[in-house]
Formats: structure tokens, sequence, C-alpha cells
């Protein structure tokens, strides 16, 4: 049993283990670059053939970064960072605690080594140790080091991307992201999570959007985008802000950013004497008498704008056109009952996009520790001095482990100066 | 204005090619110390283009740093790979390295004015892109690619074998490893304030489209 429980952690803690995963990840993710992710199926079916298309959805190529197998190889890479890092650490701890001053021999025969005379060695011992922090100090000698940090890059490293994975994962499973439309004064306290079929959640406030404007440059370029928005909780005024595209809203951990924006229409009908404002698809339904607007058109045979709208005539569909501009057919009677289009409206509306990511400053914190870990690893290298008394006086012998060009540079310098002292 | 300071630009860094050609020729060492005179010379006025051109942008009423569009891309790879040569001048000792180089930083200047596909006018900032962020993400990235310029000489260097030429495979290997060290946390560092700026711009690390928006 015990047997295969280590070759299962054998596995799990291999390079080639790894190596493959990161193969295989970086194989996925191509598919998820090349392949547009989460798009309709008239996209798709645009691009690709039946049986292509048939594939992709079956391998969930179409989110790529969601089927399970690829958050399988993610899960799996974890384990297999976590168990490497912790066995490497292991050792080095079990290292870290023993210091031993090498003997005399031993010391000798170090690339970089040199003695000094017994009268200059309380002088030496001191100025060597400058900068050195002390790990041993006994009868027979010293040992310093330096650049301790540096031999905790790795783990800073491979801690840093459990922790960003952790915060993405946290972000996944505690967070949302979804839009929400609005247009101007208009408010709404559900936002719409993509998917199929969308679903509608509650925010926990609501959104009011008080204006919304687009600029263009000189050459037609899009220039700003900014909607004006008040931030309603409990029914009171509690943030009046602009949201632009690099400077969202953020409210009660939930972030709300300037996605896009677009215009809608919508019209302003009098229905036996009560004034009414529908958007397209949008349904009426009063007193038995039940109307959609079907369709609009912004010009008909010269006639102007005109709005298509279809009605129940006793269980049968029927439509009949509206026509702003035609006196005629502005008023008509449906069922008997007077309806007059007053109005057809232009709107542009925003789109907002919403996210609630709790896990976002767990992927900062790993985000700063792989940097200060990069540094550490590749800008602090690790170096030990020992100096051992022997009948004539010391001999002081150093070892890096990196960066031993740079190394030997230092350790010259600090003969020359230790020599100087002497004379 | 730019477009002139930038032209000569190109031409100096012709002129420090064909200065590596002719040391290769006659073999004076002070050639090579010229070399590095005009480098930096070149590299300045690199520098005060790339300057005159951010300054033509707020005269234009559009005024942001020459690090948005892909001639802007260009221009300001070809200053690192200058920039990344003088960072690394106490270990060129070679000049094979610089002048290789200088080509690259040619082959870029030279494909972005002649180019009938680079766009050389001074283009608004679309709202995507009107953040600090955008300094330092593309710095970063730039510097990186750079220092990528340099290790990726090294390496063709490294197959090739041509005594007094080609600097030994011990050097090539210290220098590969240096240029790397700048630039793999650089490149890290990129990727980094890239996730950050996106995440703060539009709610998500990372969108997986080859590039998010055209340079």
């Amino acid at each position: 049993m015990s047997v295969i429980k280590n070759n299962i952690y054998k596995f799990l803690s291999s390079l080639s283990l790894t190596i493959f995963l990161l193969c295989f990840i970086a194989f996925g993710s191509i598919f998820g670059t090349v392949i547009k992710q989460k798009a309709d199926v008239e996209e798709y079916l645009s691009i690709y053939s039946d049986t292509t298309y048939t594939i992709i959805k079956y391998l969930g190529l179409d989110d790529v970064y969601h089927s399970p197998w690829f958050i399988a190889a993610i899960v799996l890479f974890a384990i297999n960072l976590a168990l490497c890092t912790y066995g490497r650490f292991a050792r080095l701890i079990k290292t870290e605690g023993k210091v031993a001053l090498p003997d005399e021999s031993e010391l000798s025969d170090m690339s970089m080594v040199f003695h000094v005379g017994s009268k200059e060695r309380e002088n030496a011992i001191a100025s060597i140790k400058k900068g050195y922090q002390t790990i041993y100090e006994g009868e027979e000698g010293v040992v310093l080091q330096k650049g301790v940090i540096s031999r905790y890059g790795v783990y800073m490293i491979h801690g840093s991307i459990l922790i960003i994975l952790m915060g993405s994962l946290i972000g996944m499973l505690f967070g949302y992201k979804g839009f929400m439309t609005l247009r101007k004064g208009e408010t709404k306290d559900q936002l719409i999570l993509r998917g199929t079929p969308p679903k509608e959640v509650p925010l926990g406030f609501s959104l009011k959007c008080k204006d919304f404007q687009v600029s263009f440059y000189p050459g037609g370029a899009p220039k700003d985008y900014v909607s004006k928005v008040e931030v309603l909780d409990n029914g009171r005024v509690v943030m009046e802000r602009d949201i632009r595209v690099n400077s969202p809203l953020s409210y009660k951990g939930i972030n709300v950013y300037q996605a896009s924006y677009g215009a809608s229409t919508s019209f302003l009908f009098t229905i036996a004497g009560e004034r009414v404002t529908l958007s397209e698809r949008e349904t009426y339904e009063k007193d038995g008498l039940v109307m959609m607007i079907a369709r609009f058109e912004s010009s008909i045979h010269n006639f102007g704008p005109g709005v298509l709208v279809a009605y129940l005539d006793q269980g049968e569909p029927k439509v009949v056109w509206f026509l702003k501009d035609v006196e005629r057919l502005k008023e008509q009677k449906i069922q008997g009952v007077n309806i007059k289009l007053e109005d057809i409206k232009e709107n542009f509306y925003t789109g907002l996009e919403i996210a609630k990511d709790p896990g976002v400053w767990v992927v900062w914190t790993g985000f700063a520790l792989i940097l200060f870990g990069l540094y550490a690893n590749f800008f602090i290298y690790y170096r030990r001095i020992y100096i051992r008394n022997i009948p004539d006086g010391l001999i002081v012998a150093g070892i890096a482990f990196k960066n031993r060009e740079g190394f030997k540079e230092e350790f010259e310098k600090l003969k020359r100066k230790v020599s100087g002292n002497g004379s | 204005m730019d477009h002139k300071i930038l032209g000569v630009v190109t031409l100096l860094y012709l002129s420090i090619f064909f200065l590596h050609i002719l040391y290769f020729a006659v073999k004076k060492e002070k050639m090579l110390s010229f070399m590095w005179i005009l480098l930096y010379i070149t590299l300045g006025l690199h520098a005060a283009g790339l300057v005159a051109r951010w300054v033509e942008s707020y005269r234009l009423g559009i005024g942001h740093a020459p690090l948005s569009n892909f001639y802007e891309s260009l221009i300001f790879y070809a200053w690192c790979i200058g920039f990344v040569l003088v960072i690394l001048k106490k270990r060129l000792t070679f000049p094979i390295i610089t002048m290789m180089a200088s080509l690259i930083a040619l082959g870029f200047m030279g494909y972005a004015s002649i180019s009938s596909s680079v766009e050389r006018k001074i283009q608004p900032l679309i709202p995507a892109l009107q953040s600090n962020w955008l300094h330092i993400h593309v710095i970063t990235c730039f510097i990186a690619y750079s220092a990528f310029v340099i290790s990726f000489i090294c390496g063709l260097l490294y197959l090739i074998k041509w005594k007094n030429v080609v600097p030994p495979k011990e050097m090539l290997e210290e220098i590969n490893y240096r240029s790397v060290v700048v630039g793999f946390p650089m490149l890290s560092a990129g990727i980094l304030t890239g996730a950050v700026w996106a995440h703060y711009a539009w709610g998500s690390y990372w969108s997986w489209t080859p590039r998010r928006r055209g340079r």
C-alpha cells in the first residue's frame, strides 16, 4: 500500500509532470486564443463547418478556460508545484540548521582563498565581518553569510504562483461578472450574468444613469465615454460619480466599468388617454388588450419612421403599422381602444460591466511577492565566507553558488582591504 | 519635426553598422571608441525625436506619450535596444554584438519609416489606452523585448565559430545570462502591470484575444 502511495507522490511531484502540464496548458491556451471564446452559435457557424463546431463544442474549445480538462490541468499543476516546492524547501531547512566549518585542507582547496598573518588576526576578522551576518562563531573560527534572502527567492516565486491561483479561484467561486444597460434617467437594481440562458440577479443596490455622453476626436475616433451615475442604497443617494473607461466605480466590493454604449429607441403612445412609453419587443397588456412593438423602421417608403405593432385579436395574432408623420396612420383603433403614436425617441444607453472579485487583493499580493521573489532570485546572491584559525594566523575562504564572477571581484576587494590593514 | 529627427537617427544607425564593417576590415581600436560615442549621440538624438513627437502631440491637442500605435512601438523598441546596449557596455567587448544589435535597430527604424502598412501620423488615444498604466506597461515590456534581442544575438552567435570575431562561449553565456536576468523579470513585470491595468480598466486580468487592441 505504501509503495503505491510513494509512487503516486513521486509522480505528482515529478519534474516530467510539470513539463507535461506546462506544455498542455500552453497548448490549451493556444486554442483559447485562436478560437473566439463564449461567442454565439451563429458566430461559430459563420466561421466553422457543422462538424468542426460539434468538435469545438464537445471539447469545450469555445470556453477553454472554464472547461473541465483545463481546470483539471491547472489543479494538477498547483498540486505538482506545491509538492515540488515543499520537498525542496524541507531539504533547504534541513541543511540550513547545519553550519559546519570545513577543515584547513578543505578550505585551502577552495577556488577563493587567502591567508592572514597572526599579527593582523583581530583586525582582519573585524573588517571581514562588516556587512556580513555571523552564523557560527567558535574556538576554531567563524562562518559568515550574506544575501540569504536569495535562497528563498524560488520559494517566493512558486508560492506566489499558488497564491495567484488561489486568488483567481476565490474570484471564480465567490465573485461574478455581468452587465447592465442603462438608459438616461433609468434606474436598475439587477444585473445580468452572461451564460445560457442569461440570468438576472440582484445587485444589492441601485444604479441610476443621470447622463451619458460620448465624445469624438475630429478624425472620428472615440475620445471619451462618460456615464454620470448615482448609487442608491435603500433609496438614498450614497454616491455620485462619472464612470469612464479607465475609471470604474467601486461600491461595496462591486466594481462598475464603462464597457460599451449603444442607441435604443423608445416609443411614446397614448393608449386610451394614458401615456405609455414602450421599447422594442416590449409587451403592453391592459383590460384585455395585448399588444407588442414588433419592429421599428426609421423610414418606410418616404413616409417617415414607422412602428409595427402586433396584437391579439381573439387569440389570432395581427399586425398594424403606425406611421409617425402620417396623420391617418398615427392614430388608430385596436379592438376599440384609441391608440396614438406620439413620439419616437432615440436614446443612448450605456453598457456597464459589473464585476465582483473578492480574490483580487490575494492576486495583487501574489503579484507583489512574485516581483520581490524575482528580484531576490536574480539580483541578490548567496555567499559564505569561512574564517579558520590556523597556527600562523587565519585562513579565509569564500564560496558562492550563483554569480561567481561578481563574488570573485568582491572577494578580491576584501583580500586587498584586509592585507592593506596589516601593512 | 519629429520625422526629420528620426530620419537622421535612422541614418546614424546605418552609419554605426557600417562603422562596424569598416572596423572588421581595418581593425583600428580607436574606431570602436568612436562607435560608442556615435551610439551615445544617436541614442540622445533618438530620445529627442521621441520627445519632439510627444510635444507635437500636445500641439495637436491629443497629447500623449509616443507609445501608442505600431509606428511608435517600433521607434521606441529601437531606442530600447540602444539603451540596453549602453547598460551592457562593460561586457560588450566584442563589437559583433553591437553590430548585430544596431542592424536590428536599423531594421525597426527602416521598417517604421518605409512600410506602407505603418501609420506614421500621431493618432489620438482611444479611451481604453487613456491611463498612466500605459507608460509603465509599455516601458517594462519593451525593455524586456530589447534585452531578449541581445540574448537572441548571443544565442545565434553561440552556434557560430569564428575566432577573434565571435566571443568565446563562456563570455556569450555570461552576456546571455545578464540580458535574460534583465529581460525575464521585466517581462514578468510587464505582464503583471498589464493584468493590473486590464483589471482596473475593464474588470478582468486578461482577455484571451491575440492582441487586446491593435497597436
